[in-house]
């Protein structure tokens, strides 16, 4: 068993080059993170991420020391997909509190616009609104600022503006600047009050549910007691077990 | 400015001072020794100005936050009968107090030393920048400055943001007063098991070795001290969220 895995790392070794090459193909999931986070990443992301998987791979070498030759096998085994899958999953998670973050600042920042829309178009409003647009959002509406002074008219700016994040409600919003730039304040009237209806709604729920988070840390709390109590509980049983045993 | 102790009332730090003054007695009762008792002691009088402070914390952001919502709508109902920055201001100064009376002071000071609308607002919004705040600050600087047909419904949109805020805030804030009672009733309920579980444990004569036992009991009380402290950390978060700050 030994000598058919020694060969399999030798051979792994030799094609060392080919098979970085092979790990820099980015999968749709990454390339989707890197719309999301806005971000391109580079070749050294992922030299360093073969390059721990080839330190780990070494541990193989303990067969030859260990007689638990499936214990090894398997802990390499594992040890090369979590140094594998981590730094993609790190990303995802970023990439997911992202668009957790924007979901909650889209509604707030739709809001600036719907107020700013009294008295100034959309791509004025959408110009002014950068003076105070959340952090989060400040990449994506400067790029769609830029697009729309150039063409104004077009819907595929407004449609692809944020469509990486995958959420409707910004869509729908989207859709819904692009028709009242185009179709003018009065028939746009209702639509303008179904979305105001529409974004006090997310407004509200985004604010619950980012609160009901914050309450969530603190409630784990409460278990703490319950945890002291079981630990005096146990020390007091010991201390019964210990008397019994001294007492022959 | 008003005095933020007076914020706070009496009974309040009596309470807090009480249930420290009930983890001391429950010790007592427990028998620990006077070490540990000693140790308990020091660890209640440390930890309780912060539980003072937490509370102190709860009321002054209380207080802010109903001066700044009943401010804000006022300002814009008064704005809403005579659009001017200027009068509303001066309308809604007397029923403010605090650094929010000297924000406005500010502002009214910079417009009749002539200074263009926009500076004495942004000053305002450095104090303030919370997103109704702007949003309610630039429609009425847009209004006063170009005039507009519409700024009514503008008005109307934010003041229906104020009252889902502070309807909100409110709902979120007894939410977590109830969390805080409810762990302080879980902490009560496990010294309530641990003395129950301590009395029959001594009724029965089995045990002799008791250094290890004290030391649980001593770890148990300190801990319980701990959930206190974070049940009040807990109601100590600012009444105006960061994050929906601009």
């Amino acid at each position: 068993m030994i000598v058919p895995i020694l060969v399999g790392l030798i051979v792994w070794v030799f094609f060392d080059h080919q098979l970085l090459e092979l790990s820099k193909i980015k999968t749709k999931k990454i390339q989707k993170i890197e719309q999301i986070l806005s971000v391109e990443l580079k070749d050294e992301w992922f030299t360093k991420r073969y390059k721990t998987i080839c330190i780990l791979r070494y541990l193989i070498l303990l067969i030859v020391f260990v007689n638990d030759k499936i214990l090894i096998i398997g802990l390499t085994l594992i040890s090369c997909l979590i140094a594998y899958f981590i730094p993609s999953l790190i990303l995802e998670r970023k990439a997911k509190l992202k668009i957790k973050s924007i979901r909650y600042h889209f509604p707030i920042y739709l809001r600036q616009i719907q107020v700013l829309l009294q008295n100034n178009t959309v791509v004025k409003s959408i110009e002014l609104s950068l003076e105070y647009v959340p952090d989060v959002l400040r990449n994506d509406i400067e790029k769609l600022n830029k697009k729309l002074k150039m063409e104004p008219n077009n819907m595929t700016h407004y449609v692809d503006s944020m469509k990486q994040y995958g959420l409707v409600e910004i869509q729908r919003s989207m859709k819904w600047l692009y028709r009242y730039q185009n179709f003018g304040y009065i028939d746009a009237y209702s639509q303008f009050n179904h979305m105001l209806v529409s974004t006090s709604k997310w407004l509200r729920q985004s604010r619950i549910e980012n609160k009901n988070d914050s309450i969530q840390v603190y409630q784990w709390m409460g278990m703490l007691p319950l945890v002291g109590v079981t630990f005096v509980f146990i020390s007091a049983m010991m201390s019964v077990v210990i008397s019994l045993f001294e007492r022959g | 400015m008003t005095d933020p102790i007076k914020c706070i009332k009496l009974s309040d730090i009596f309470i807090i001072l009480f249930q420290i003054l009930i983890i001391i007695l429950i010790a007592y009762s427990f028998r620990l020794p006077v070490n540990y008792i000693s140790l308990l002691v020091v660890l209640g009088l440390l930890i309780s100005p912060f539980f003072i402070q937490f509370r102190l914390s709860w009321s002054r952001e209380e207080r802010d936050f109903y001066q700044l919502t009943d401010f804000l709508q006022q300002f814009l109902v008064s704005f809403k009968q005579h659009p001017k920055i200027y009068s509303a201001l001066k309308e809604c100064l007397e029923n403010t107090d605090g650094e929010l009376r000297n924000q406005i002071s500010l502002w009214i000071k910079e417009i009749e030393n002539g200074g263009y609308p926009k500076q004495g607002a942004q000053k305002f919004l450095q104090y303030q920048s919370h997103f109704i705040v702007s949003n309610l600050i630039y429609l009425m600087l847009a209004v006063e400055n170009y005039g507009t047909f519409n700024y009514i419904e503008g008005l109307e949109i934010i003041q229906n943001d104020i009252e889902d805020w502070i309807e909100d805030t409110t709902l979120f804030k007894s939410e977590q007063s109830r969390t805080k009672n409810r762990i302080q009733i879980l902490a009560l309920f496990a010294c309530a098991i641990a003395w129950m579980s301590h009395n029959m444990l001594f009724q029965t004569d089995l045990i002799g070795t008791m250094n290890f036992y004290y030391f649980s009991l001593f770890v148990f009380l300190v801990l319980i001290l701990f959930t206190l402290f974070f049940s009040y950390k807990l109601i100590s978060v600012p009444w105006i969220v960061g994050s929906e700050k601009l």
